[in-house]
Parts: C-alpha cells; sequence; structure tokens
C-alpha cells in the first residue's frame, strides 16, 4: 500500500526529470543487457558443446599416429605414419568391451554432379564408421564388406554435400565425379549440424578406405597402409580406460616398442576433451558475466550520486513533508523506493536490450546463443539491489535531515 | 482539562560565532483547547521560533514544553513526527505545496502519513478541498492556482488529518485583502469548531479577530490580552467533518 504510494511519487520525481532519470540509468541498462549477452553467448557455445558430445557419444576413443623423436625433437601427432588399417583391425578384432573400430584417412576433393560442383572432406573408412560415430544413414545404405574390401567406387555423401549437389533431393544411385573418375551414390548420412567452431559436420563424404587411397589421397611413401586416425567405440557403460589400455598393449605390441620407448601413437578420449572444452568455456562466461557485473555497479554509483543531488534539491520538499507528518521512516522509504525504481526500470530496458542484443548477435554474426530467464533475474535482482544499496545512505541522508533545517533551506 | 499547549520558561539560543542570540528568553504560556490566539511582536522577536517550538519542528534549548501532557523535549524524531502528524496542522506564509503534486495529491499527504487508507482516505481529501471551496480544482498543479487558492489548500492540507491545533505563520502575509478575509473566516470557522487557532501575525485586523493576542519582544513575552469571548463556548474537542 504504502510501496504503491511511494512508487507514485518516485514515478513523479523521476519524471521532472527525464533526461537525468534516463542518463543515471545508461549505467545499469548496459550492465543488464551486457550480462544477459555475456550468458547467452556463453551458454549458447556450451548448448552446442553439449551437443557435440552429444552427437559424438560420451564413449568414444580416437587413436592418431604419434609424436615421433626425430633426434631428440619433438615432432607433432602423425609426424610419422605409424598407424595402419591393420592396427585397425587388430583392434576391432581382440579389444573387449567395444562396439566398433572404423580407421580413417582424409583428403579434400572436389565432387561434380552434372553441372554442379561442391568442394568438400572425403573420409575414407570401413563399414565400421557408422556404428563407431553412431551416424545414422537417412537414406540408401551403408558400405557394404565386399564393396569396402575391394575398394569399389561408392560414396555415402553428407546432407550438406547431398543438398548442394542434388537440390532435387533424389541422389541414391545417381553419379558423381571426383577426378574424372565416376563414383555411385549408395547413401545418404543424417543431419548433424555444425561443431563447436561452427564447422558443418554435413559437409562431409564417405567411401571405402581402399577407394579413398587407390583413388583420390594417395599413399604415404613407405607406409602404404597407413591412416590418420582410428575411432573407437566402447560399450555402453564400459570403462573407457581399460579399453585405452588394451589398445595400448596391443598397439605396442604389434610395433614392437621396448619397454624403454615411448608410445608412438596417442589415445584421446573425446568426451574428456569435450568437458574441458566445457570447463574453460565455463570459466570464460563466468569471467564475461563477471566484468558486465562491474558497469551494474557502476550503474550504482551513478544512482547514488544522483539520489545525493536528488536530496538536497529537494530538502525544502523534505521539510515541508516532515511538518505535515512524514516520519524518518517515511522518508526513507521513499527515497530508497524511488532509487529502486530508477534501478529497476534501468533492468527492465536493459532486459530488453539484452534479449534483442543476444538475438542480434545470432543474427549477424551466427554466434550461438541461449537465452535463459536465470541470467535475467540474476541481473534484475542484482541491479534492484544495486538501488537499494547504493540508494540507502541518500534516502538515510533525507531521513535525517531535521524538519526546521530542512524547511529553511531554500 | 489541562491545557493543550504548556511552555515553562523555555529559551531558544542560536550560537552566532562569538555570541549568542536568544530568539526566545524565557517563554512561559499557556493555551487551553479551543483558544485561538495571534502572536505578534516586532520583526525578530521570535514568533516564528516560537511557532517552530510549538510545532515540534524544532526543540527547545530550554525549558520545558508540554503539548497535551506529553513532555516533547523527551519524544524520539519517530515519536515527534508522529505527534505531528496526529495533532498538529501548519500553514506557512509562503504556501509550502509540493509544486509536482495536485491540489488533491497535497492535501492527501497528511491522511497518507497519518494512515489513512484508500477510499476513506481519497473521500477526507475530497471533502477538506470542498470545505475550502476548491471541489474542482483537485487536479490543477499548485502553479496553476491563485495565491489565494493555493493558500486555501494549504489550510485544507492542515486540518485534513483531523489535528487538534492548527499553526499558520503569517498565513496572510503574502495575500491581498480579499483573499486574506477568505482565509481568516476558515480560521475562525475553524477554531469555532473547538480547533486551538494559534497564528502569527503583522496586521493588527487580524489579530484582533483571535479571542487572545501574544506579544513578543526580544522573546519575552511582552503583552498578553485574553478578550471577552469566554472559553467555554468552545467544545473541547475538534468536531469538524
Ligand atoms: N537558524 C538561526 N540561526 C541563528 N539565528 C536565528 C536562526 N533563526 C532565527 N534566528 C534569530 O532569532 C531571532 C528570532 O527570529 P524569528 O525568525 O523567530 O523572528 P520573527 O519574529 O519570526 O521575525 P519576522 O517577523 O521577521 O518573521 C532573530 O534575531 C533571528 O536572527
Ligand atoms: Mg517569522
Amino acid at each position: 500500500m504504502k510501496v504503491l504510494l511511494n512508487l507514485r511519487e518516485a514515478l513523479r520525481a523521476l519524471r521532472a526529470n527525464k533526461l537525468r532519470s534516463v542518463l543515471t540509468t545508461l549505467g545499469i541498462i548496459f550492465g543488464v543487457s551486457s550480462v544477459i549477452i555475456m550468458v547467452a553467448v556463453g551458454s549458447g557455445t556450451q548448448r552446442r558443446i553439449q551437443e557435440e558430445i552429444e552427437s559424438l557419444g560420451t564413449n568414444m576413443l580416437q587413436v592418431f599416429p604419434g609424436a615421433a623423436r626425430s633426434a631428440g625433437v619433438r615432432l607433432g601427432a602423425g609426424s610419422r605414419p605409424t598407424l595402419t588399417d591393420d592396427d585397425a583391425r587388430a583392434i576391432a578384432n581382440e579389444v573387449q568391451n567395444i562396439v566398433a573400430a572404423a580407421p580413417q584417412v582424409r583428403g579434400r576433393v572436389q565432387i561434380v554432379a552434372g553441372n554442379l560442383n561442391w568442394a568438400t572432406n572425403v573420409t575414407g573408412t570401413t563399414e565400421a564408421f557408422f556404428a563407431a560415430r553412431e551416424w545414422a544413414i537417412s537414406s540408401g545404405r551403408s558400405f557394404e564388406a565386399e564393396e569396402v574390401e575391394m575398394g569399389r567406387k561408392v560414396v555415402v555423401l553428407g546432407a550438406t554435400v547431398a543438398r548442394r549437389l542434388f537440390p532435387d533431393g533424389d541422389a541414391i544411385d545417381r553419379t558423381i565425379r571426383v577426378n574424372h573418375l565416376t563414383f555411385r551414390v549408395v547413401g545418404l548420412l543424417e543431419g548433424k549440424g555444425q561443431t563447436i567452431e561452427g564447422a558443418d559436420m554435413d559437409d562431409t563424404a564417405l567411401m571405402p578406405l581402399i577407394t579413398a587411397r587407390n583413388y583420390l589421397i594417395g599413399r604415404a611413401l613407405g607406409s602404404p597402409r597407413s591412416v590418420a586416425s582410428v575411432l573407437v567405440r566402447g560399450e555402453e557403460n564400459s570403462d573407457l580406460g581399460a579399453v585405452a589400455g588394451e589398445i595400448r598393449d596391443i598397439l605396442r605390441q604389434r610395433h614392437r616398442l621396448l619397454p624403454e620407448q615411448e608410445d608412438d601413437f596417442q589415445i584421446q578420449d573425446m568426451s574428456e576433451v569435450m568437458n574441458v572444452m566445457q570447463a574453460s568455456s565455463n570459466a570464460l562466461t563466468t569471467l564475461l558475466a563477471a566484468v558486465a557485473s562491474i558497469s551494474l555497479l557502476v550503474g550504482g554509483i551513478g544512482i547514488m550520486n544522483i539520489m545525493l543531488v536528488s536530496v538536497t534539491e529537494r530538502t525544502r520538499e523534505i521539510g515541508i513533508r516532515s511538518a505535515i507528518g512524514a516520519r524518518p521512516g517515511d522518508l526513507l522509504s521513499q527515497f530508497l523506493v524511488e532509487a529502486v525504481t530508477l534501478s529497476l526500470i534501468g533492468a527492465v530496458i536493459g532486459v530488453l536490450l539484452g534479449v534483442a542484443g543476444a538475438s542480434i548477435a545470432e543474427e549477424m554474426f551466427s554466434v550461438r546463443t541461449a537465452l535463459t530467464i536465470e541470467p535475467i533475474l540474476l541481473a534484475s535482482g542484482f541491479a534492484a539491489l544495486t538501488g537499494i544499496v547504493f540508494g540507502f545512505y541518500p534516502a538515510l541522508k533525507a531521513s535525517r535531515l531535521q524538519p526546521i533545517e530542512a524547511l529553511r533551506h531554500d | 482539562m489541562s491545557p493543550l499547549i504548556v511552555t515553562n520558561d523555555v529559551s531558544k539560543r542560536y550560537q552566532m560565532g562569538a555570541f549568542d542570540v536568544n530568539a526566545l528568553d524565557g517563554v512561559s504560556i499557556s493555551i487551553d483547547h479551543g483558544e485561538s490566539v495571534a502572536i505578534v511582536g516586532p520583526s525578530g522577536s521570535g514568533k516564528s521560533t516560537l511557532m517552530n517550538v510549538l510545532g515540534c519542528l524544532d526543540l527547545p534549548s530550554g525549558g520545558a514544553y508540554l503539548l497535551d501532557g506529553h513532555d516533547v523535549g523527551r519524544l524520539s524524531r519517530h515519536k515527534l513526527a508522529t505527534f505531528r502528524s496526529q495533532m498538529i496542522g501548519f500553514i506557512f506564509q509562503n504556501f509550502s505545496l509540493l509544486p509536482r503534486a495536485t491540489a488533491f495529491e497535497n492535501v492527501e499527504l497528511p491522511l497518507i502519513y497519518a494512515g489513512w487508507r484508500g477510499r476513506e482516505r481519497r473521500a477526507r481529501a475530497a471533502e477538506m478541498l470542498a470545505t475550502v471551496g476548491l471541489a474542482d480544482r483537485g487536479h490543477h498543479l499548485p502553479s496553476q492556482l491563485s495565491g489565494g487558492q493555493q493558500q486555501r489548500v494549504a489550510v485544507a492540507r492542515a486540518l485534513a488529518a483531523r489535528p487538534k491545533l492548527l499553526l499558520a505563520d503569517e498565513p496572510t502575509g503574502s495575500l491581498d485583502s480579499k483573499s486574506s478575509q477568505s482565509i481568516l473566516a476558515l480560521l475562525n470557522d475553524i477554531n469555532s469548531r473547538g480547533i486551538t487557532v494559534v497564528l502569527i501575525t503583522h496586521d493588527p485586523g487580524v489579530a484582533s479577530e483571535m479571542s487572545r493576542v501574544i506579544s513578543l519582544h526580544d522573546g519575552r513575552v511582552a503583552s498578553d490580552e485574553v478578550k471577552a469571548r469566554p472559553a467555554e463556548q468552545c467544545a473541547p474537542e475538534p468536531v469538524l467533518p
């Protein structure tokens, strides 16, 4: 009841100095809106990481050729072609508790279909890929064992490639040409969307490993059967650490490494990589939000400043109010409500700007954002708190004025 | 019934650099319920100072002031404000309306502080505006009213919360004679309904309308004349609507 009346007084006082009120709330406006935008962008990124983790599956390992030493100088991973499709086969056959293990080679190709053409990444792999990557076929079929064995010229296209080359939608059993060779499209992959970095996962094409090697990518000199990596999917709820240990034993044995020699391969737990990314993105979001909330603090100081001015300006008004019965508590709540009203108006404008800003960021810079209610409530609540904290001192000052001194003021 | 106002050797000293100014210097007066009192005296004689003390806006630096039996010097700021809210109505020379609030809202304000609620409060404010003949000016801002009208709003505001004591510091000081007459008539009417009226004035005509004239000089009571009007005529409690 009293609050409503105080609100009426507050709005009246603020309306009397419209421009000043708006300028005062700018700090709060920017503070609230930047907190909202920062958190929206941050949690958008996190959601994308989450989705990528889900799309990869949580129980996936990837084996890369190891960093080799050359005269004591460490070269990067894959600097020596030490991983072969025989290794992949050995892993698939011997390691317990895995669903699939698929070798991969990669290359970049220009695909032509009719008068359309499209540059994309091609992955040479085996029929195990679809299970290892948990990537389903949306139409057509995956490779048959015989096609993989014999290196037949068949391809499975990612959704983006299919859309680019066959806009009419019907791609199955049509042909594409790469390097003047003809390949038959046997299947299409389900759409997967983007990676965290914004790369289109559907912009890809798959063909049998041998096919890719024979016709497109070529063989590494001295190691014709080398692969870029081996994808391994563990069984649901299997102990990935144990699986990695088994892979390590098998590969060390196959590569005839002596006990004192380092691994010439690397085993990566994909979900761990993602978790690290998630954690760092979390930290970044928190940092951004913290920086943004500093501007809320600055906004609060602005409110305190203007409220002090307002109390001084209205000393006589305070005196009149005292004379007609305002208690110190009435004056305190009047000016406190005014400060909080100021900050809440800022918060409302800030929320609107923040929500708009987040969607503009999504549209213009193709940043993934996720708007949730928590940062909006949090930022508004913090703004209101700012109003209370920074409005308290000026309000206290108003309530402490001696009525007679205030009345004499002009 | 005990007097409404009793001052016992009240003094008010202001420190002005090296020497003190005795704005009030041992004032002892007693004012009964229902009296109408004019306080007169030359400029600087302490009239406003006395009024501020009587109105609990200022505390005496010496002596005791009892309002309705309560020792004002012992009350907290909160209690003093509550006292002002329940007991006292103020009218100032320069109207002292809140410039951004309408006439109606100005009259409503003391009711808000006195804790009147919603419909009751609005009805009372409207009634008070009607009493001073401004029922149709409720939504006007003070700047849209004449001086006399503003002072009538001030009277309505002062009386809204049913005070026992109306204090007026030169209420007609900045009005023409016609407006002065209407304000004076209002004050007399208020007094006839039992509310104690104490006003400061320089105008002998205004002073002569009151039942008692206290004259101050250099912070002391120089004379105190009660006129013929018998006190029994006045009702002890306010019966104003
Ligand atoms: N806040 C103050 N500080 C110092 N001296 C003051 C203060 N207020 C009043 N005085 C002094 O007290 C004396 C009485 O002042 P007061 O205002 O009561 O006079 P007054 O009778 O109302 O005069 P006027 O008719 O001109 O309004 C004056 O000498 C004045 O200078
Ligand atoms: Mg005076």
